[in-house]
């Protein structure tokens, strides 16, 4: 009798989730699974001929194949994108915080102005930083960095590393706006009372910063690093609008290689096992953020 | 010189105004290139202060409706962002309930599986699902491009409203359940109508989310039709002779001000919710 009042129970309690569960099981599980599949065969996208079952053989061109060169560099390059981007976003989001935490007239003004990036769609983010850096007579990054001397030729974005580097900085600053928004409700959250105390106690400036701010908000921000590990790996948006990943594939990390080799390449097995390889250095991270989000 | 007294003061104003002007400046470029009209495009250089250096002219600003399509680009943008977020906040509210307050054996384990595409490389998911939405004739197709963006929006909408639900004191639905209410009618009677402002501003995150998307509105839009204006954008870059790019700068310019309103207005709301609070 209690046994089928439970049941009926959970049964109701499922009717909840099952709408979204159904949801996420189209959008996100079977299109995953069906890209593992993907990955193992020699995908003909027009249909013109059947698809081949070619085991691991699209991950072998990656590993030890044709492709090794191109993924090696590729990731590699998404390493050193990802060294500059994250502590970038990071440092750039506790300068924004801390000042913003400070007393100011409009002070909610300044903080959603500090938001500007992140209003940005990520392609105009990659857009404006395109022409920032062209050898246009408008090209405010080349003119900049000619007259410092740091560069001498005509576009920065042909060579390597200049033109990571302006992704860099483009990814930057449409991006430092989620880890700003984690840093500014850390800041705020650390007690005043804590300040009062150790300017009590004769503790300087950099002393209170160190020992009191940086402890209490350095677990919310090593969260947001990692998501911002995860994003800056995965999305392509912003470089894709910069350089699509050339010239040759100087700019294509692993995001935009994978994007490349689907959807200028047509070759979705190729793209697939590079994609995939892609996630699995991704999903420790993953897992590991969503694993935080339980109760139990 | 005393910190308190007599750095902090000015020294809090200078960096405010310098991180200000770095990040305003990006921005502030794309409206300045905008301004310049014909051949003045290259002529002026570096000169990015219209009225003050030059005569500004904003024949791009009317330009960009009349010679380019980006008033169906901004169509497009609005429908399938508007029902991508519709979409997504009706199920993922029911769904975000259901995983803050009712008990049901591997809710923990099924709530994992739900926010798994937030985090999920979404350029690695377009590829199946173009496949997928193929073959089920869903490509450049507003219900397909909204069902596909779904994705990424939908477990960012379970992830921040299952918190906000949790945070809700639980008497008004313990008094409605003495009352006779079932778990339905409690839930559309009283726990939706509390939640608007929260329902309303996650309503807004996964607006701007979808609005922002390049990758998968690009895989799914086959002809500028469908184009939305992430993706118009990019193309009239392709398509953009150097001398009209003050029509690029003019769209570019809107694209970031309308969720920076957004921004300006729910300020607060917004914050919390990116900080995923």
């Amino acid at each position: 009798m209690t046994l089928t009042r439970k049941l009926k129970e959970n049964l109701l309690n499922y009717l909840f989730i099952i709408p979204c569960s159904l949801l996420i099981g189209f959008v996100v599980l079977y299109p995953i699974t069906q890209g593992l599949w993907i990955s193992l065969h020699d995908w003909n996208i027009f249909g013109a001929e059947p698809n081949q079952f070619i085991g691991l053989g699209n991950y072998s061109y990656w590993f030890v194949g044709e492709g090794s060169d191109v993924f090696y560099s590729s990731l590699i390059k998404t390493g050193a994108y990802v060294a500059i981007v994250v502590p970038g976003d990071i440092l750039l989001a506790i300068g924004f915080a801390l000042v913003l935490n400070e007393s100011l007239p409009a002070r909610p003004f300044w903080r959603g102005l500090a938001l500007v990036g992140y209003a940005a769609p990520a392609v105009v983010g990659g857009l404006i930083f395109y022409w920032m850096g062209s050898a246009e007579s408008f090209g405010v990054l080349n003119f900049i960095f000619s007259n410092l001397g740091w560069w001498k030729g005509t576009s920065l974005l042909t060579t390597w590393p200049a033109n990571h580097f302006v992704i860099c900085l483009s990814k930057i600053w449409r991006d430092y706006g989620f880890a700003y928004v984690v840093a500014l409700a850390a800041v705020e959250g650390v007690p005043k009372s804590l300040y009062e105390k150790a300017k009590l106690d004769g503790a300087g400036v950099l002393c209170r910063f160190r020992n009191i701010t940086l402890p209490q908000i350095k677990g919310p921000l090593m969260v947001a690093a990692m998501i911002r590990v995860v994003f800056t790996v995965g999305m392509m948006a912003t470089p894709w609008a910069i350089t699509e990943g050339g010239p040759g594939y100087q700019t294509s990390y692993l995001g935009v290689l994978t994007y490349r080799i689907a959807y200028v390449d047509w070759n979705f097995g190729r793209a697939m096992a590079v994609g995939i390889v892609m996630a699995a250095i991704l999903i420790p991270l993953i897992l590991y953020w969503v694993s935080r989000q339980t109760r139990r | 010189m005393e910190w308190e007294t007599q750095i902090k003061p000015v020294l809090k104003y200078v960096v405010l105004v310098a991180l200000l002007i770095l990040a305003l400046f990006p921005l502030w470029y794309a409206f300045a290139l905008s301004t310049r009209g014909g051949v003045d495009v290259f002529k002026l250089g570096l000169k990015f202060l219209p009225y003050i250096q030059y005569n500004p002219d904003f024949s791009s600003w009317i330009s960009m409706f009349v010679d380019w399509p980006v008033s169906t680009y901004f169509k497009n943008s609005v429908i399938v962002s508007a029902g991508t977020a519709a979409l997504a906040t009706l199920v993922g509210t029911l769904g975000a309930y259901g995983f803050a307050r009712l008990e049901f054996p591997g809710r923990e384990i099924l709530f994992c599986t739900n926010l798994l595409g937030f985090l999920f490389p979404v350029v690695l998911i377009t590829i199946p699902a173009f496949v997928i939405m193929g073959s089920l004739g869903l490509i450049n197709t507003y219900i397909g491009m909204i069902v596909a963006f779904t994705c990424f929006t939908l477990p960012y909408c379970i992830w921040l409203l299952r918190s906000f639900f949790e945070q809700m004191p639980p008497r008004l639905e313990e008094k409605a359940s003495l009352d006779g209410c079932g778990k339905f009618e409690t839930f559309f009677r009283i726990v939706v109508p509390n939640a608007l402002p929260a329902i309303g501003s996650i309503f807004m995150l996964a607006f701007l989310l979808a609005w922002h998307n390049f990758v998968f509105a690009n895989v799914m839009a086959l002809d500028s039709s469908r184009y939305t204006l992430t993706v118009g954008l990019k193309s009239m870059q392709s398509a953009i002779m150097t001398r009209n790019i003050n029509v690029l700068m003019a769209t570019i310019t809107i694209s970031i001000l309308i969720p920076m309103i957004f921004f300006m207005f729910m300020q607060k709301y917004l914050i919390r919710g990116l900080a995923g609070e």
